[in-house]
């Protein structure tokens, strides 16, 4: 049978790496691993750093090393558990209905287990325990995995016996109080945890953490691993119905992970009877249908983001009314202005109701009577329209928190013409920005459109990070004629100082460039969307 | 003679190196129902796409309503309506705004008026103000296909209509495609159901690994291969032609 599960493991891990060695092919997923592997290389490699570092284990006390454990072990009688039960939809097809025993099933669950561990144990010992024992660390995670799983079934089996959840939950709070002041008592009288309480209480835990350092680790691994044989045993002869209670974890874990997905994506409804904004007239037309189509999108996906920005502003606006002193009023205005200057950014990334939404759907999309231009200004304007008028509130804030703000360092900034030129900025500002973002989906659909086995990975965090990096590089370029041009401006206005009428016509011309670059965008976003090919890679996931 | 209201003219679609549709030719008049048949991978989807403008062909023509799908894309989708067979909806939209969405989007003038008596029609009444998490596999496919039938398109074009729909539905759902196609809608059906198609179909086209095996009435290709047999099926012919049964 082992030699079945062992098959099964590493087929599985060999075919996974076999399968991304091959997208490599794929420029698009050579770049981004490449891109990650410098990133990656870079943050652990570089001069001073993780890498470069001491032996963090060895500096930490072993009291502290023993509590850790310690209080994983309480938290996992208080955590749902699912995880630890958790198996793919062909394990519970083949494992559940097969003839295997409950220990056999566990047991492949822990050899299932291993390249993970295996691999994190690898990178710990590299990273932060250089001087540590891979094989104590090993043995560590292995054992407190079964643990998780016994734990996991304990549960269930205790509230089979009578004890309510809420028992449950009073009786570890009641256990973790009297801990907590044995342990405090004990610490309050100097010396570290050494208080025959304390001793008894961390003797198990003390074991993990005497099992990962020191010179005598090694003789530590016996009885860790003799408590991991103990859980696995306990776990595999509790009565308790294992495969309903797997199946039922597993489907949790789904369902809580694709909600976790689909929240990240921006496509989880959360105010499921927000009305539509405006009526929709019979003869609105396309843009104006996918305007309202989005605007609803926006409104039951992303308006709880609204509120948040507005509860935050609104603080910051009645605290400027209330403080007086220079130091409290120079904070107030310095996080209004970083967050209208971040705003572009962010509100474009929470408000993705637009061709990042509708990506999945290109095939639907395609089919709609509607020209590429067209249906591109349709998917842009709901996004622009709610990040340019919430930017345009939070310049508005801002001015009168800077003008509450006279006394402090940024009250000089305050001037009709910063806010007149900021409000004539904001629109292709945002604008730019959203432009940015939705060339992602049209150019390269595959990096939204992930299938399950991409969710993760080196690869994937590739093409975030490199995503990241290319849109604040093109936003950059997209802004610094614009910004010379007005920088030009503000130099020849200066020349001939009559008030803000004039600053506002000198930049005018730098806004002009920004809107023409924005359009010149749009066109570009539609010439692509009319070219694209729709293949089976951009409409099966 | 009426001019045909869906005209392929040599499509052929190729995926790299793959072909997927090879030298296709046909044609749907108005009122008239063609079935779309094949095997597995047979290319039956690929053809649909093509015919909807989402799938650009390498080499052809097709025209919907005497529109190049292609160089007049707007006005060839006007008339048109695809269904897929997985229903691609708005999670944020509920029932009704779909319809909503929809009429606007194809312009169609007065369409609230529309919305009741389709929706009736689909049985979807009750489930108006539901999103389509609320709704059931079935009633999702149905309100892709009220989506379709809103603007009372010449052409459509139903890849597997009637996956995830209980008896009566299947039922209501035959009465709905044959009654678009007695008011004039040219139909094109592809579907693994072969009595559906058998009852439905006035043409029948039997493509494999991208190519043209069969084309004409159900009649026609009983009687290729009847060869003096009695009770051939369609199913008898299908796996006949298709080579699927010695």
């Amino acid at each position: 049978m082992i030699r079945a599960f062992l098959f099964v493991t590493t087929r599985s891990w060999i075919n996974r790496l076999v399968w991304r060695a091959k997208q490599l092919k794929n420029p698009r997923y050579l770049v981004s691993a490449l891109f990650a592997i410098a990133y990656f290389g870079f943050i652990f490699f570089r001069p001073g750093g993780p890498g470069r570092r001491a032996d963090m284990m060895g500096r930490i006390p072993e009291d502290v090393l023993s509590l850790l454990p310690l209080v994983f072990m309480l938290l996992a009688w208080l955590s749902p558990g699912r995880a630890a039960l958790e198996f793919s939809e062909g394990e519970q097809q083949f494992l559940f209905s097969g003839p295997l025993s409950r220990a056999q099933i566990l047991l492949y669950k822990l050899l299932r287990a291993q390249p993970q561990v295996l691999l994190t144990v690898g990178i710990l010992s590299l990273f932060r325990f250089p001087n540590g024992y891979g094989v104590g660390l090993w043995l560590v995670a292995n054992t407190l995995n079964i643990y998780m799983t016994f734990v996991a079934l304990a549960r269930p089996r205790l509230r089979s016996a009578g004890f309510h959840p809420l028992v449950q939950g009073l009786l570890g709070a009641a256990i973790g109080g009297v801990l907590t002041w044995v342990f405090w008592t004990d610490f309050k009288g100097g010396g570290g945890l050494d208080l025959p309480a304390s001793r008894v209480i961390l003797f198990i835990p003390s074991l993990f953490a005497k099992a990962l350092i020191g010179a005598s680790a090694p003789l530590y691994w016996l009885p860790v691993a003799a408590i991991g044989l103990v859980a696995f045993f306990a776990a595999a002869k509790l009565r308790v119905p294992f495969e309903e209670l797997a199946t039922n974890a597993s489907q949790a874990t789904a369902a809580l992970r694709t909600k976790m997905q689909s929240r990240g994506a921006g496509t989880t409804v959360s105010v499921r009877r927000f009305p539509p904004l405006f009526r929709l007239r019979d003869d609105a037309g396309p843009e104006l249908a996918i305007l309202w189509k989005n605007l609803i999108a926006s409104m039951r996906i992303a308006s709880p983001w609204l509120l948040l920005i507005g509860v935050l502003f609104g603080a910051l606006l009645v605290q400027s009314f209330v403080m007086t002193s220079e130091a409290a009023l120079t904070t107030i205005s310095i996080m209004a202005i970083a967050g209208c200057v971040m705003f572009p950014l962010i509100g474009a990334a929470i408000f993705q109701q637009d061709f990042r939404l509708d990506v999945t759907r290109l095939d639907l999309l395609k089919s709609w009577p509607v020209r590429g231009d067209r249906l591109v200004m349709g998917e842009l304007a709901a996004p622009l329209a709610i990040v340019s008028v919430v930017e345009i509130g939070m310049l508005i804030v801002t001015g009168i928190i800077l003008t509450n703000a006279t006394g402090s360092k940024f009250g000089e900034i305050a001037s009709p013409v910063t806010f007149l030129v900021a409000l004539l900025f904001a629109i292709p500002v945002c604008a730019a920005q959203l432009v940015l973002r939705n060339a992602v989906p049209l150019y390269f659909p595959a990096w939204i459109l992930r299938s399950k086995e991409d969710q993760r990975g080196l690869v994937m965090s590739g093409q975030r990070l490199l995503g990241l990096f290319l849109n604040l590089v093109f936003l950059g370029l997209v802004l610094a004629p614009a910004g010379l041009l007005a920088a030009l401006g503000f130099f020849v206005a200066s020349r001939f100082a009559v008030g803000a009428p004039l600053y506002a016509m000198a930049v005018t011309p730098a806004v002009a460039l920004l809107s023409a670059e924005v359009w010149l965008g749009v066109k570009l976003l539609a010439a692509q969307f009319d070219n694209i090919e729709v293949s089976t890679e951009t409409v099966t996931q | 003679m009426v001019a045909p209201a869906v005209e392929v003219v040599s499509l052929t679609k190729l995926y790299g190196s793959f072909t997927a549709v090879s030298d296709l030719s046909f044609s749907v008049a108005p009122g008239e129902i063609l079935g779309l048949v094949g095997p597995n991978g047979a290319g039956k989807t690929t053809t649909l796409r093509a015919l909807a403008g989402i799938h650009q062909p390498t080499e052809g023509r097709v025209s919907i309503g005497g529109f190049d799908i292609q160089t007049e894309g707007v006005a060839a989708k006007q008339r048109l309506a695809f269904m897929p067979d997985e229903p691609r909806l708005f999670d944020y939209l509920t029932v009704e705004e779909h319809l909503q969405f929809v009429g606007a989007l194809y312009r169609v003038e007065g369409f609230r008026a529309h919305i009741e008596p389709l929706l009736e029609e689909l049985e979807l009444l009750d489930k108006r103000k539901a999103l389509p998490s609320e709704l059931s596999r079935g009633m999702k496919q149905k309100l892709m296909i009220a989506c379709g039938f809103l603007h009372t398109p010449d052409v459509m074009i139903f890849d597997e209509p009637l996956t995830g729909l209980d008896p009566l539905g299947i039922r209501r759902m035959k009465e709905s495609i044959a009654r678009r196609a007695e008011s004039g809608a040219a139909i094109i059906l592809s579907s693994h159901l072969l009595h559906l198609v058998e009852e439905l179909c006035d043409r029948i086209l039997v493509i494999q690994k991208g190519k043209r095996v069969a084309y004409g009435s159900v009649d026609d290709l009983k009687w290729q291969i009847a060869q003096g047999r009695d009770n051939v099926s369609l199913e008898d012919a299908f796996l006949q032609i298709t080579g699927k049964e010695a």
